[in-house]
Parts: C-alpha cells; sequence; structure tokens
C-alpha cells in the first residue's frame, strides 16, 4: 500500500515536470506589470480560438525573464520592458522586437505639497531625482533631460535604485524631492499618500514601454504562433477600447488590487494600451539610451525589431471584421509610428 | 613542527590554485573554444579577462566603498550582538521572553526590509549600513546565547567557588567561555553580510562589490558581471582566511583542550 | 560524630523536590587539621555533600557550618579542587593562578601575584609550566596546578572531589605522595594544617591520605560507617602500604561498601547531584 502511494506520487511528480503540450506558448511577464491585454485576451478565448495555448509566466526581475527568454526556457517576453531587452541586444543576445503592449503609463511621483512646482523637465533644476536604472521610465526621463541640457550630478542630484518600490518611500520620507517610478507602482504611491504630477508620457509622448519581445530561434521555429499572439493581443485591444470595465474586473482578478486601485491602473489615460511595435518610439529610445551612455554600440537598432509579424496579424484581424473602422485608425497608427 | 605545518598549507593553497585553474580551463574550452552556452550570460574569458582591466577603479572603488559599509556594520553588529547576547543570556526569565521574537525576526528576508530601512533610518547610507547590522546581529545574538548556555557547568562552579561575580564573572569567565560559539555567530554572520551586500548596495549607492555586478547585470555586460563576482570571491576569501586566522590565536586553548 | 566540630554538619537532609531525595539526616562533624575522606559507591551523595560544604547548593534540611559560621555561599576560606576542570582552559596555568590570588586579594600588584603563583607552582614541581595552557599539560600536571592554586590563596578548608579520579595508576601514586606531603608540612610548609575534606571511590587512597574514612550508602545516602586511621604520621604512601594495619583497615572498609552495594535495594540514583 505504502509502495503504491510512493508510486504514484513519482508518477504524479514526473507528469507534473513533463511539457503538457508542446503547442504551449510560455509567456514571461515582470512582476507587478499591466498585462491587461493578454489577460483579456486569455479571458475571452482569443489564443485557444486560433487552436493556441498560452501561459503566463511570472519573474520577479527584467534580467532573470530575458535569461531565461535567451536560454529557451520561456518563448515570448510580455513585459520586460523597452530598455532592458536593447541592452542585451546590444551585448549579442538574439532577441527581436516583434510588437507592443504598454505605452507611458510610468508615474513620477513627488509629496502632495510639492506636486505643483513640477509642470515639466526644467523644474527638476536642482532637485534630488530617484530613478530605477535601466527601467522604461528612467530611460525615457534621462533622455528628457538630456534633450533639455540637463546633467545629471551638476544640474541636478540623481540617486539610482534597483526597484521602483524603494522610490516610494525614499519620496514619502523626503530623502528625494521626486522619483521617477514604475507602473507597478501606482498603487502604493496613491495609497502613501504621494502626487503624480507628471507622467513619463509628458515628457515622451507615446513611448514605448513593454515591448513584445522573442528570439531569433523562436521567430524561426514558431512564426505563426508569434502572428496568432499578435492577432489575439489586437483583438483584446479593441475589446478593451469598446469595453474598458471588462480590463478593470480583469485587473481587480490578475493584480490582485480593490476595484478603486484597479480602476486607476486600468482606466488611466496615460496607460495605453496598444499592441503596436512604434519603431520610431524604440529606435529614439535607442537614440536616449546612447546618450547617457546606456549603450556603446553601433548597431542598428532597427535590425532588432521585426514588424512582419505584427503587419501579418493585423491583416488577419482586418480580414475578419474589414468593415470595422478601428482596424483602419490602427494601420494608421502603424504608418504614423513606423 | 611550524615548518611541517607550513608545509602542509602551502600544500593546500597549491591545491586550492590547481582546482581553480582546472575550473578556469573547462570554462574556458566550454565557452571560447567549443562556443556552446549562450554568448551573453557565459562569456568566455577573451571578454572577461579585459573586464578586470577596464573595470579595475570601480572594482576598487567598490571594494573600499563596501568595506566602508561593511565594516562598520559588522562591528557595530558584534559589539551590540554580544553584548545583548550576554545581557539576555545571563537572566534566564528574559531569555525565555526575548527567544521566540529573536527567532521571529532572524529568518526575514532582507529585501523586504529595505522599504523599512529606507523609513526609518536618515540616509540612504544608514539605511544600507542597517540592513548588514540586521543580518549580522541576529545569528551573533543567538550564537552568543547558546554559547552561554553551553558554558560548562563547572567553569561557573569554579567561579563561584573563586568569589567571581559580576563584571569579572562575565569577562574572565562568561565571555571567554562562551567565545568558540560568539565566533561561530561572527563567521556566519559574515558570511551573511557578504550576501546582504547586494541587498544593500540597492539602495542609492553610487558604488560598492554588491553594486557593481548588479550594475552590469542590469545592463547585460556579464563579462564585467563575472569579473566583478570573482573578485567578491577574492575578496570573501581574503577575508575569511584573516578571520580564521584571528579565531585560530584567540580560540589557542580550544585545539588544547 | 559529636557536633561542635571545625566544619560542623548538623542534620542534613537534600533532595530535589519530594521523589528525589539525595542525602537525608546527615550529621558530621570535622575537626580543625583534619584529613577526612569520603568514600561510597556512585549515587551516595559524597559530591553532593562537598558541594554543600563549598557553598554551591543549599541544604534543603538541616544546616552546614564551618568555624561556627553557617556555609550560604561560596567563600575563598574553602579551596575546591574538582576532578578536573578546575583550571579555565583559556588561561595559562601562571594566570589561573593569579587570578584566584587577585579574587583572595593576596599580593599587592599584579607582578607580586605573578611571584607568589610561580613559588607555588614550583612547590608542585611545575615550575616551567605556568606559561602553558591547561590543555597543554597532563592530567596529573593539571591536578597539581590546581592543588598549587588551592593551597596559593592559602584557605583553612580544601575540598577535593575525586581529584585524582581520572588519573593513571603511577599518576595517581605521585599526586598521593605530593598530597600527604604538603598536608604534612613538607615543601616549605603551604599546605600544613589545612581541614582537608577529600572525596573518592578508591578505597587504598582513602586509607593513605585520611585520618578517618568516613563511608556513606545510598537509597538515599547517609553516612554508614566513620572509621579512623591509626596509621602513623608523617606517612607516605609506601610507609602506609607497608604498614601491618594496613590490610586490616583497607579489608574492613571493603567489606563495608560490599554491604551497602548488596544492600542496596533501590535502583542507584544518578551519581551525586551534578546539574
Amino acid at each position: 500500500m505504502k509502495k503504491l502511494s510512493w508510486l504514484l506520487a513519482c508518477a504524479v511528480l514526473l507528469l507534473a515536470s513533463l511539457p503538457v503540450s508542446a503547442e504551449t506558448l510560455k509567456l514571461g511577464r515582470n512582476q507587478g506589470a499591466n498585462q491587461t491585454l493578454p489577460v483579456l485576451g486569455i479571458n475571452n478565448g482569443y489564443f485557444t480560438d486560433q487552436g493556441l495555448d498560452v501561459e503566463l509566466v511570472t519573474f520577479l526581475s527584467t534580467s532573470d525573464g530575458i535569461n531565461a527568454l535567451n536560454a529557451g526556457k520561456i518563448d515570448v517576453g510580455m513585459s520586460f520592458g523597452t530598455g532592458s531587452p536593447l541592452t542585451f541586444a546590444a551585448e549579442g543576445a538574439p532577441i527581436v522586437i516583434i510588437a507592443g503592449n504598454l505605452s507611458g503609463g510610468h508615474p513620477i511621483i513627488t509629496t502632495q505639497e510639492n506636486a505643483p512646482k513640477f509642470k515639466g523637465i526644467e523644474d527638476f533644476r536642482g532637485k534630488t531625482v530617484g530613478t530605477p536604472r535601466l527601467y522604461t521610465a528612467d530611460v525615457v526621463f534621462r533622455g528628457a533631460a538630456f534633450k533639455a541640457g540637463l546633467v545629471p550630478g551638476k544640474d541636478f542630484e540623481l540617486i539610482e535604485f534597483k526597484r521602483p518600490n524603494d522610490i516610494v518611500e525614499a519620496v514619502r520620507t523626503g530623502k528625494i524631492d521626486i522619483g521617477v517610478a514604475s507602473g507597478a507602482v501606482i498603487a502604493s504611491s496613491l495609497e502613501a499618500g504621494l502626487a503624480i504630477p507628471l507622467w513619463s508620457n509628458d515628457l515622451f509622448a507615446y513611448h514605448p514601454c513593454c515591448r513584445i519581445i522573442t528570439t531569433k530561434d523562436v521567430l524561426e521555429k514558431r512564426r505563426p504562433d508569434l502572428v496568432k499572439l499578435i492577432a489575439g493581443l489586437l483583438r483584446a485591444e479593441k475589446f478593451f477600447i469598446d469595453d474598458p470595465e471588462a480590463g478593470v474586473q480583469a485587473n481587480i482578478v490578475d493584480m490582485q488590487v480593490d476595484e478603486k486601485m484597479a480602476r486607476i491602473m486600468t482606466l488611466d489615460p496615460h496607460i495605453q494600451l496598444s499592441v503596436d511595435p512604434n519603431t520610431k518610439g524604440v529606435i529614439t529610445m535607442w537614440e536616449y539610451m546612447q546618450a547617457c551612455e546606456y549603450i556603446q554600440s553601433d548597431a542598428d537598432p532597427k535590425s532588432f525589431i521585426d514588424t512582419s509579424l505584427y503587419q501579418e496579424a493585423l491583416a488577419q484581424v482586418k480580414s475578419e471584421e474589414p468593415d470595422n473602422p478601428y482596424w483602419a485608425e490602427v494601420e494608421r497608427r502603424f504608418q504614423d509610428w513606423n | 613542527m611550524s615548518s611541517a605545518s607550513g608545509r602542509g598549507r602551502r600544500f593546500g593553497f597549491l591545491c586550492c590554485l590547481l582546482i581553480a585553474a582546472l575550473l578556469a580551463g573547462v570554462y574556458g574550452v566550454w565557452t571560447d573554444v567549443l562556443r556552446r552556452p549562450n554568448a551573453v550570460l557565459f562569456p568566455g574569458w577573451q571578454k572577461i579577462i579585459p573586464a578586470f582591466w577596464t573595470g579595475r577603479q570601480q572594482l576598487f572603488s567598490g571594494l573600499v566603498s563596501s568595506m566602508k559599509l561593511l565594516i562598520p556594520a559588522v562591528a557595530a553588529a558584534v559589539l551590540t550582538g554580544v553584548t545583548a547576547g550576554m545581557v539576555i543570556g545571563l537572566h534566564k526569565r528574559l531569555e525565555a521572553v526575548l527567544i521566540p521574537f529573536i527567532r521571529a525576526v532572524n529568518p526575514l528576508p532582507s529585501t523586504m526590509l529595505i522599504p523599512y530601512a529606507i523609513a526609518v533610518m536618515p540616509t540612504f547610507w544608514s539605511s544600507s549600513w542597517i540592513i548588514i547590522y540586521m543580518g549580522v546581529l541576529w545569528p551573533v545574538i543567538m550564537n552568543t546565547l547558546h554559547g552561554i548556555s553551553m558554558l560548562e557547568p563547572r567553569w561557573i562552579d569554579n567561579a563561584r567557588c573563586l568569589g567571581l561575580r559580576g563584571r569579572r564573572l562575565i569577562t574572565k569567565v562568561v565571555l571567554p567561555g562562551a567565545m568558540p560559539q560568539i565566533f561561530a555567530g561572527i563567521n556566519a554572520g559574515l558570511i551573511r553580510s557578504f550576501l546582504l551586500l547586494t541587498v544593500a548596495e540597492m539602495i542609492g549607492a553610487k558604488a560598492g562589490l554588491g553594486f557593481f555586478v548588479q550594475y552590469y547585470a542590469d545592463f547585460a555586460k556579464y563579462n564585467l558581471v563575472i569579473a566583478g563576482m570573482i573578485w567578491l570571491s577574492l575578496v570573501v576569501v581574503s577575508i575569511m582566511t584573516l578571520f580564521d586566522l584571528l579565531k585560530k590565536r584567540l580560540l589557542y586553548w580550544t585545539q588544547k583542550r | 560524630m559529636a557536633s561542635g566540630g571545625y566544619i560542623d554538619i548538623s542534620g542534613v537532609g537534600f533532595g530535589y523536590g519530594e521523589s528525589q531525595t539525595v542525602l537525608e539526616n546527615i550529621s558530621l562533624a570535622i575537626d580543625r587539621g583534619q584529613f577526612a575522606a569520603v568514600i561510597g559507591p556512585s549515587g551516595c551523595g559524597k559530591t553532593t555533600l562537598l558541594r554543600l560544604l563549598a557553598g554551591l547548593v543549599r541544604p534543603t534540611r538541616g544546616a552546614v557550618a564551618v568555624g561556627g559560621r553557617p556555609v550560604e555561599a561560596p567563600g575563598l576560606d574553602r579551596a575546591v579542587v574538582f576532578q578536573d576542570y578546575s583550571l579555565f582552559p583559556w588561561m595559562t596555568c601562571l594566570e589561573n593562578i593569579v587570578l584566584a590570588l587577585d579574587q583572595a586579594g593576596i599580593g599587592r600588584d599584579r607582578a607580586e601575584r605573578r611571584h607568589v603563583a610561580q613559588t607555588f607552582l614550583e612547590l608542585v614541581g611545575l615550575a616551567d609550566d605556568g606559561g602553558k595552557l591547561p590543555g597543554e599539560l597532563s592530567g596529573g600536571m593539571r591536578q597539581r596546578t590546581a592543588i598549587a592554586r588551592a593551597l596559593a590563596i592559602n584557605p583553612p578548608i580544601l575540598l577535593m572531589d575525586e581529584p585524582f579520579g581520572a588519573l593513571d595508576e603511577i599518576t595517581r601514586a605521585r599526586q598521593q605522595d605530593l598530597l600527604l606531603d604538603l598536608w604534612q608540612g613538607g615543601q616549605g610548609g603551604g599546605g600544613a594544617g589545612k581541614t582537608v575534606f577529600f572525596v573518592t571511590h578508591d578505597v587504598e587512597e582513602a586509607v593513605i591520605l585520611g585520618d578517618r574514612v568516613i563511608v556513606m550508602g545510598t537509597g538515599p545516602g547517609r553516612i554508614v560507617r566513620d572509621m579512623t586511621v591509626d596509621l602513623p604520621r608523617p606517612r607516605t604512601r609506601t610507609s602506609s602500604l607497608r604498614h601491618p594495619n594496613f590490610n586490616g583497615l583497607r579489608d574492613r572498609l571493603l567489606d563495608e561498601l560490599n554491604l551497602v552495594v548488596d544492600e542496596r535495594l533501590h535502583p542507584a540514583s544518578e551519581d551525586g547531584a551534578r546539574i
């Protein structure tokens, strides 16, 4: 009897460790990042409709996620920002940006009393600023400062953080004047009684944030699945435009926040959910990173971007509803941004 | 006898070097020659060795910066930990009340403490300091308590027969008698402090051994990361060797019992 | 066993709670300058009796007094030599003695105390070993250092708890001769006139050393016999062994002990009260 239960336990363990299905596309996500589109896509069956199984795998750090992607442990990175994938690509990792997931949406936080002082990049002069190193908002802020001729260490004091969460506490206790945070800390910033006088979008409109990335290897082997993924996300994007409330409800479950917070984190106009790869925006980010010496590479950033899958997916969803005006709008957006 | 043990030590050192060279060689063949693994995460020696040169200034300033953080934090933790351990350990009723708390606080993950450290401490440096301090404090207290509870009852009898009381009892008997355990606690604390260095240097740091490794990991410059890790390991090995020498000197009597 | 001795134990009982009685109704008087050997099987409470005298534990019944004053705590008037552990292993032999001297207030400064300590080390034949740690010495040398320390603070009473119990035959014989010599005023008289309470489990040792031998029994610990050793002083180990009365004394003691062991109705409690 005891032997049997042992055997059974071993069998269960063995089965559990086997891959469920070769078809499942493993999507890596970062803890706390906005995942409204993939979550809606899963909830509404937009992937299974096309015979595609997806699985979300959560990582605590962006580097861990991208290394897992490089090692073939996941197939797609959904929310590893723009900066980190570009640094890995600059170092020679075979990373390809195939679409987008989120644009903008990173709060710049300060205390209620300091909030009126911050209206634009010039107001950072002489201040102590905290940024989360290499997060999208960090790159956007450094780029904006560079463009405005503000030099860190001279025109303002820059303090780097490893984690955006720590910036909230540093602002609250007055150790820094203002913090360039990330979308993951919107809720905790507001709960701490902080104000958001600016958003990253105010420094760089429609700046790309979470890009959808994969490796050259996966691109070669599973191209059709990737197109299905993007098509499903495009349908989720349109669904969300029509029914934002469904996005709020999905995020209450997914992010495990209360309704008030879920509403802010889903519906704030600075959080722009679009699947467009935004080549121009990515190239600007690349140039910003070169300017602040995050990247020392003369590679062509276009070589890390492949928009053909997005175009294919868009053509597919449009062919399903050729008269829907939204797809024409999305097509126009693609022309503008790429 | 000393020359014999000296020869033994030299032999051990040579063996260590040989094993290190062997491991480095295997890694080199795997990366530089066969080019098997993914080149970002596993850079070859031809990329790592120049990284020591390009990173040399930061590696040294990182060492200085880390030591400026580590030494005051560990020293304060050892001093207060041993003192607190003595006070608690010599008052059995206090010990019974406090032990559950010490056990509860000890394994708390330090990364979780970062926001609290920032909130409570006045500066970023002191926030980093307290992360290491707290990490070292608990093992030192626990081991001091353990050392006191493991004191030979005969030593205490003996001390009482000699009329030793109060401070003299502590300095002449309790402290030296508990010293082997206290050293075990400091040993554990030291190892922990190196692990915590990377956590502590997440907070607004501009230099440091842990900072260096994390910084370049963010930027996917794993040749610098590996150079930093090798450098960190060398520093850890050197400090632990010095610590062992100190321990051998101070606890000479334990080898002669 | 009349009361009124220099060491006066009257009606002493000791136990842990209600259930475990280690000693019951012990009365014993030891005269000043007397060498009293205490012998008994393990579990008879002889070590506990010594700890009561040392003031390390308090009796649950009865009273212990030394020189007319009740014993309430350990004191430097009663030096204790334990079987082992008498010395702190982290101090050199000399430092161990200096610490005791310091406690006893002997010597004006450290240099003087070191000098005194050195003379006592010489007394026990360890002139060159003061700088060594106890762990670097043999068991016999350690016990000699412990005796030197006990004598150095010049207490009227020596309490010795099987001090030679862990030594080999030959070393033990030498230590016995040394102790006899010191107590009888040899080597400058540092050990003369002390009242000694000497716990042992060795019958021959008791007879060789003691003026009297107190035999203890078990279940619970009590005194079953108090025997005078009428061997002439000054003695040496050899002179005692060769004395015509020696064998008779030893055999009578052995008989007593055998009787005690045979009579043991209850299973032996663990040896003594070493908590």
